[in-house]
């Protein structure tokens, strides 16, 4: 394993590389209101096609990384560039939009049980205002390559927990992302349904989508390729590259 | 394309929303009656006032007054003052009563004929009684009334059309009365639709976040709950209408029997069409502000 380096360009160079980057974070704190700080001073970047975890303990602050990525909450200080753009200067309407432009996959699914897979899945897509007919198509795509489609019309609630995080992961991608975020996909599940969705989080990324990925469990990744940036008391505990 | 699409989005939400209310008829139709009966109130109101409006107005067509002659005037002196009067273009007609008449009259009426047996001579005066020209203004005719009453041979001139004035200054103080207690009822149903809502709302918390969290807009989010108080408003103005139509079908009988008592033809109606859209109009105004008041509070909250 090698260490990578924190930031390594300046001038002209260094700003066309900067904007090509899907993640940049320069000296970032968060602190939550009338509480500690969740992250000190962390400075990252991820590339374009990068697979990442993050790791550490609870209480590390991965959390809170991912919701500044997602524009759930602003920096106390410093910068969260995603995509390019400074999300913690955008406006409401800009903050849609940047959501839109991202797949997000929660710990706890957030699917809603009075809807079916299906209509689950093509949330983000009437969101997004597509015509039915994409909508259809993109929809059972998504539900066809995490293996669902045929439960398209079964409610969340009939699904096991492996499947209902599939259907998350069918969800945060069925708008085609650039950037695919996942805040402890695996976090309710055994160890074998951990496995299968992160082999799942690999096969998106396949597809060229910049996956970044919290874990609490470093040994789920132990065998599985990626970057990893290890996160204790809010501060970038290591970061290493692909073995 | 793109004004296609945004049509097609709010064509069908507000079809979701229609068959969403379907599906739960108790409590919609609950919601709806109570919009109803809401609405009703100043619909009916304003039914009533326009029937009082119609019938002051026929009433103040008969807007005649009487021209009593001084005692001792000659025949010559009456005729001459009613042919004077007849070709007045204020005037539409002038019907001439003798004191001989006038004593015919009162002798047939059975509350004074023991006190005309009293007396000795006819006390009674030579009478016109003057019916305006249908084209007349009301200050023509007041101007007429009053150069009539400084006449040396006039005694005095009795109109009884004050009553209709008091009626007219009635009528438009119960119009803007009308228009306090629309007020009223309209506050009463933003609070009442937006409290239904705001218990949907709070149903579709968690939906709300995560929507939020997809990147859906507020308009989006709340797109929905519009709908859903746009069908809670039409449905209360068609239990209003109904309502009143309703009433006017109850107590249109029993207007006829009065109005037949005064020779009238009269019929009770409805404030018209123009009136019904209103109603249905307020009941759509009301239902969407009521729900954009209770979804704008949800919103602040998921920010």
């Amino acid at each position: 394993m090698r260490t990578r380096p924190r930031c390594c360009f300046g001038g002209m160079a260094g700003e066309y590389h900067f904007a090509r980057l899907m993640i940049r974070l320069q000296h970032v704190t968060m602190r939550y209101r009338g509480g500690a700080e969740a992250l000190s001073e962390v400075s990252l970047s991820v590339e374009p096609g990068e697979f990442t975890y993050l790791t550490g303990p609870s209480g590390a602050g991965k959390t809170t990384l991912i919701k500044l990525l997602a524009a759930i909450e602003r920096p106390t200080r410093g910068q969260v560039f995603v995509l390019g753009r400074n999300v913690g200067r955008l406006g409401r309407r800009a903050v849609c939009r940047h959501r839109r432009n991202i797949g997000i996959v929660f710990q706890n699914n957030l699917l809603l049980e009075d809807r079916s897979a299906f209509e689950n899945v093509a949330l983000p897509l009437h969101i997004s205002g597509l015509g039915p007919r994409e909508v259809r198509r993109r929809t059972e795509a998504a539900l066809d390559s995490v293996g669902l489609l045929r439960s398209a019309r079964k409610s969340p609630r009939l699904l096991s927990q492996g499947e209902q995080q599939r259907l998350g992961i069918a969800r945060a991608v069925v708008n085609r992302p650039e950037l695919l975020i996942a805040d402890e996909p695996t976090g309710n599940l055994d160890p074998d349904l951990s496995r299968e969705v992160m082999r799942l989080f690999h096969r998106m990324a396949g597809y060229g989508v910049t996956a970044l990925v919290a874990t609490h469990d470093p040994g789920l990744i132990e065998v599985l390729p990626g970057r990893r940036i290890s996160l204790a008391d809010g501060q970038i505990h290591s970061d290493t590259a692909p073995s | 394309m793109k004004l296609l699409r945004f049509i097609r989005r709010h064509a069908d939400c507000c079809y979701a929303e229609f068959t969403r209310i379907v599906r739960q008829p108790l409590g919609s139709l609950m919601t709806m009656s109570a919009i109803g009966l809401a609405l009703a109130l100043p619909a009916g109101l304003s039914a009533a006032l326009s029937n009082a409006e119609g019938l002051a107005a026929a009433w103040g067509e008969a807007r005649s007054f009487s021209i009593y002659l001084k005692g001792g005037t000659g025949v010559a002196v009456a005729e001459q003052l009613a042919a004077d009067l007849e070709r007045n273009p204020a005037v539409g007609a002038v019907r001439r009563i003798s004191p001989a008449e006038a004593l015919a009259i009162m002798e047939g009426r059975s509350e004074f004929a023991g006190a005309l047996e009293t007396m000795a001579d006819n006390p009674l005066p030579w009478t016109l009684v003057v019916t305006p020209a249908p084209a007349a203004a009301d200050t023509e005719f007041l101007v007429l009334k009053t150069t009539l009453a400084t006449l040396d041979e006039v005694d005095e001139v009795l109109a009884d059309t004050e009553w209709l004035q008091r009626l007219g200054a009635l009528l438009t103080l119960a119009g803007q009365a009308l228009l306090l207690v629309l007020f009223m009822v309209l506050v009463a149903l933003v609070v009442i639709i937006g409290n239904t809502i705001r218990l949907e709302v709070q149903k579709q918390d968690g939906a709300l976040e995560v929507l939020a969290l997809l990147g859906a807009s507020r308009g989006y989010m709340r797109r929905p709950f519009l709908y859903q108080g746009f069908w809670y408003g039409l449905g209360g103005g068609l239990v209003a209408l109904g309502l009143v139509r309703l009433g006017i079908w109850g107590l249109g009988g029993s207007f006829s029997e009065l109005m037949a008592l005064y020779d009238s033809e009269r019929v009770l109606s409805g404030a018209g069409w123009r009136q019904d859209l209103l109603i249905l109009g307020l009941g759509v105004l009301t239902g969407w502000l009521g729900a954009w008041r209770a979804v704008a509070g949800q919103m602040r909250r998921i920010g």
